[in-house]
């Protein structure tokens, strides 16, 4: 299966947050298995715990992009520099599609009070509009990411 | 060495604080230092340098998913970082990477760091384990 193609059902079809659904698409390929992947982006989901903060397709995007190329031994400046700078990009690139990379402001509604949620819910934002940033996030990460084998 | 030394020593060696913060909780939540070091890697300064959302705030997000989250249930982690967050932008005045700079860099030195953010690196610690313990 694809991997935005996972993502999407993840986020759709089982129920999975965009930050999970983003990053389970990539981190059992990069030593990080599905189970783990799914813990760490639980809470990171409608902008950090339904906050309407940074979407959890970006945050979900920069954990993928730190498992393969993130510095983890204590002299490696050059893997902490490919990492920020491969982090900026992504970021660049996802405002370029989407103008913005907090939740309140994609979705133009603040999901952070009941009335925002509930709003969301009626308009079917979450099943509308919220994949479209999930499916960015995985496809910008494939461009960043030519061979996503192996860490790096 | 307990979770906050072991924090502050990866951090003065040059981890970010994302880095630090995770690497101190990931063994006991079933990740290893590595594993830990290369999830956060890209959180560091608040985003990759856009010194947007604390990376040691970003990390303790990541503790609260690994320690509560049952697979897809969001409920109790939601609860918990809105309570997690609320603590921590008390203490520093935000949760911006901007801020926490700004703000930790008023208070004494942290004894033997040489970054004023090593507070906020402390604080996060902290606020983990007295609200959610292991």
């Amino acid at each position: 299966m694809r991997r935005v193609d996972q993502a999407v059902d993840d986020f759709l079809k089982s129920g999975f947050n965009c930050s999970q659904s983003v990053l389970a698409a990539f981190g059992p390929d990069l030593g990080l298995d599905r189970e783990n992947c799914l813990k760490i982006g639980c809470a990171f989901g409608g902008g950090i715990g339904r906050r309407g903060d940074i979407c959890g397709a970006v945050s979900g995007g920069l954990m993928v992009i730190g498992l393969k190329y993130g510095k983890f031994k204590k002299e490696d400046a050059p893997a902490k520099e490919k990492t920020y700078q491969l982090a900026n990009e992504f970021i660049h690139r996802f405002k370029e599609k989407h103008g913005t990379i907090i939740c309140r402001e994609l979705l133009d509604c603040d999901i952070s009070t009941p009335d925002g949620h509930q709003s969301a819910q009626d308009r079917k934002l979450y099943i509308d509009v919220c994949p479209k940033f999930v499916e960015s996030a995985v496809k910008i990460l494939e461009e960043l990411l030519p061979a996503q084998g192996k860490p790096a | 060495m307990n979770k906050t030394e072991q924090a502050l020593n990866d951090f003065k060696s040059g981890f970010n604080c994302a880095q630090a913060v995770l690497a101190a909780f990931g063994p006991e939540l079933g990740l290893d230092r590595e594993q830990c070091r290369r999830i956060a890697a890209g959180f560091g300064s608040g985003l990759g340098d856009q010194k947007g959302l604390c990376g040691a705030v970003n990390a303790g997000i990541m503790v609260i998913g690994l320690k509560a989250g049952a697979n897809g249930a969001s409920g109790k982690p939601y609860k918990l970082v809105g309570q997690f967050l609320k603590e921590f932008s008390d203490r520093f005045q935000g949760s911006v990477c901007r801020d926490v700079l700004r703000n930790t860099a008023k208070m004494p030195k942290y004894p033997g760091q040489t970054r004023s953010c090593a507070h906020a690196v402390a604080a996060v610690i902290e606020i983990l384990e007295k609200t959610q313990p292991a």
